[in-house]
């Protein structure tokens, strides 16, 4: 899947600016943004439920407008509800098997009993976070090769937000295809994610794999006065104090050159702490 | 095995270490299967390939073993290896460090090893 | 493109709707007065026709070909989520209209031929009545009066349904305050429009008489005399006309649909 310059606006207010991006085969991608980035906009953009102000998405080298083939093969699980309120469990699965042909009834009988899930109920008796569960069921018994997952814990209690990641691990082993998990909760998928895609103010800020992402962020921790003389001049994305304790949090390579006083220590950071540092930057901007 | 996501060392190198521990402490017994990547995938939320990379690092020491279709088995040698290895560990990490921390402190041999004497005894 | 199976999915929810249709309307034609003539005590009354009356698959099928025409936005919704295009969605559902039209008015006929025995009144009030009697001279041969009789009584279905899609895919782009603005407004302002044109003076009654004439002319009239008929082929060419405007319409507006609105 190919996106060329993406860019979306209401009225005169621009959404997404130039995202262009290209998702690789059977992986993994955490699609990380504060709320209103324009994170469901993008997958929204993907699936052709709404259409993009200028730009391209291509799917298999198909343009993904109003073309079945191209949209067959991918699957979008939406915060909002697209199913008929009075269609109940299990003819949602049949429908869903009727255009997405393969779909995995074994499994998903398999999931609704693991997650107590009645398949005689009416979609619209169901509670928010059976209906996150329910969207969460078919988008890993669809046989596509893009999932998107846009917030798919949301609403679920911390057990089944696990079992939730379990199964979608699982299938993912089984049947290796790439996933776009959209989420806030961060530490969920930092175990899962091999690629980033990070979305700030509108703009693709990130594409690059979770390791090197990690690999090139650090925290430098010490006095006040000798952090920032060590970090002067590096890519400082944000920082903590406690006193005279500062951590500076530095994206990018640190000048091997400067020596490291005994008093000042580097650490690693993980992709939670990266993610609030570097989102955050925009906000001190704004209050500037 | 658990395993520390906020830790600064790589996520596969933690599946290695710990299931490195594992067989060290007799978890994993000689000649015994280990779990496979997709279950250590789906209980610990782990992308498969990150396993994958962190039990390559086992092959590569000659802990386990591949066995075609059937999984990965623990060495023969496996619990030997990591002893050496630990042992040779404990000299870089342990020793080195302390008597650098010594010397800061003013500390010469013969007080080290009165210390260590008295460790042995509380221990 | 998966128009057959989009096609097949829309059908089942088509009858599916035709079916509970004919349930209510049976209720509210057949039962309701069966059971309020037991109640005041004039079952003796009733007869045959009252139990099978003609025409009631025509009232079935025209509701629900209104209902199933003009919501878009709930199907939409649900083929899009299912990897379905717009265009697959337009073409499945006016292949159903079209569909419904055909063989929900055939039955319909070959019904009212049926209860024909237990109707003392046939076929009056019903659409193909009231079209054989407008159309019915037109041939000498009477098969072929049937035929056409039959033709545009399926045309005027589709007419119908042409003009709630038209109408659907215009309202499935607002959202649900807009749409009932427009429901209730729109209506409104066509009303008083239609009164100051009516009251403006002799010049607009003039082009109302012209309004008026092309009426009579969709409808058939030939403008000799009214003796040998009203000449089908008229309201055939305007209703095929008017059903491809407005499925065209219904194409352009289609194409805009999205979600979130």
């Amino acid at each position: 899947m190919v996106l060329n310059q993406i860019s979306k606006k209401y009225g005169k207010q621009e959404v997404l600016t130039d995202i262009s991006l290209k998702l690789k085969p059977n992986t993994i991608y955490g699609l990380l943004g504060r709320n209103g980035a324009g994170k469901s906009t993008l997958l929204n953009i993907l699936t052709n439920r709404i259409p993009a102000t200028s730009g391209k998405v291509l799917i298999d080298g198909q343009p993904n407008l109003n073309n079945d083939d191209a949209l067959g093969k991918i699957y979008l699980m939406s915060e909002p509800n697209l199913y008929l309120t009075r269609a109940k469990v299990f003819q949602i699965f049949r429908e869903t098997a009727n255009f997405y042909t393969g779909f995995d009834f074994e499994l998903a009988h398999q999931l609704t009993n693991k997650f107590g899930l009645n398949e005689s109920l009416r979609f619209g008796k169901l509670s928010t976070g059976y209906r996150s569960i329910l969207k969460d069921i078919i988008a890993l018994c669809v046989d596509a090769d893009i999932i998107l997952l846009d917030e798919p814990t949301l609403g679920l209690d911390a057990n089944h937000r696990e079992l939730f990641y379990q199964e979608l691990v699982e299938t993912y082993a089984d049947r290796p295809r790439t996933f776009v998990i959209s989420t806030h909760l961060i530490e969920e998928i930092a175990g899962m994610v091999e690629n980033v895609l990070l979305i700030k103010d509108g703009r693709l800020a990130l594409d690059d794999t979770t390791e090197s992402l990690l690999a090139r962020s650090y925290s430098v921790t010490g006095p006040e006065e000798k952090v920032r003389e060590y970090t002067a001049g590096l890519n400082v994305i944000g920082h903590d104090s406690l006193g005279k304790l500062r951590s500076d949090y530095v994206f990018g390579k640190l000048d091997e050159n400067r020596v490291l006083p005994d008093t000042v220590s580097v650490e690693k950071i993980d992709l939670q702490k990266l993610f609030i540092n570097l989102t955050e930057q925009s906000d001190e901007e704004g209050q500037k | 095995m658990q395993f520390n996501f906020d830790s600064s060392e790589p996520l596969y190198l933690q599946v290695a270490e710990q299931i490195e521990n594992a067989i060290f402490l007799g978890s994993f017994a000689t000649g015994e299967q280990i779990p496979s990547t997709t279950e250590i995938s789906r209980d610990f939320q782990i992308n498969p390939a990150t396993v994958l990379k962190g039990m390559n690092i086992l092959v590569a020491d000659g802990l386990i073993q591949k066995k075609r279709g059937r999984g990965m088995f623990v060495l023969e040698d496996a619990q030997e290896k990591i002893r050496t290895k630990r042992k040779n560990e404990f000299f870089q990490d342990y020793i080195l460090n302390m008597i650098v921390e010594a010397k800061n402190l003013g500390l010469d041999e013969n007080a080290i090893i009165s210390l260590v004497e008295r460790g042995f005894e509380e221990g | 493109m998966k128009l057959k199976k989009a096609f097949q999915y829309q059908l089942a929810s088509g009858a599916k709707l035709l079916g509970w249709t004919l349930v209510w309307v049976a209720v509210a034609i057949v039962i309701i007065p069966f059971i309020t003539a037991a109640l005041t005590g004039r079952l003796g009354s009733l007869n045959g026709e009252d139990f099978l009356p003609s025409g009631i698959l025509e009232i079935a099928l025209m509701a629900c070909l209104v209902f199933y025409s003009a919501s878009t936005y709930d199907s939409f919704q649900l083929m899009i989520q299912n990897g379905i295009g717009r265009n697959t969605y337009f073409y499945s559902k006016t292949l159903v209209i079209g569909t419904l039209a055909l063989v929900g008015n055939l039955v319909s006929v070959l019904y009212n031929l049926l209860v024909m025995p237990f109707n003392t009144s046939y076929g009056q009030g019903t659409a193909t009545a009231v079209l054989e009697g407008f159309y019915y001279n037109f041939f000498s041969n009477n098969i072929l009066n049937d035929v056409m009789s039959f033709i545009l009584l399926v045309l005027l279905t589709i007419c119908i349904s042409a003009t709630f899609t038209f109408v659907g895919s215009i309202l499935s782009l607002f959202e649900r305050r807009t749409q009932i603005a427009l429901i209730i407004g729109v209506p409104i302002i066509l009303i008083i429009a239609l009164i100051v044109v009516g009251n403006v003076g002799e010049e607009t009654s003039l082009k109302l008489t012209w309004i008026a004439k092309v009426l009579l002319w969709i409808a058939g009239e030939s403008g000799n005399s009214g003796t040998e008929g009203l000449n089908p082929f008229h309201p055939l060419f305007s209703g095929i006309l008017y059903s491809v405007i407005l499925f065209g319409g219904t194409y352009f507006f289609n194409l805009k649909l999205k979600t979130p609105r």
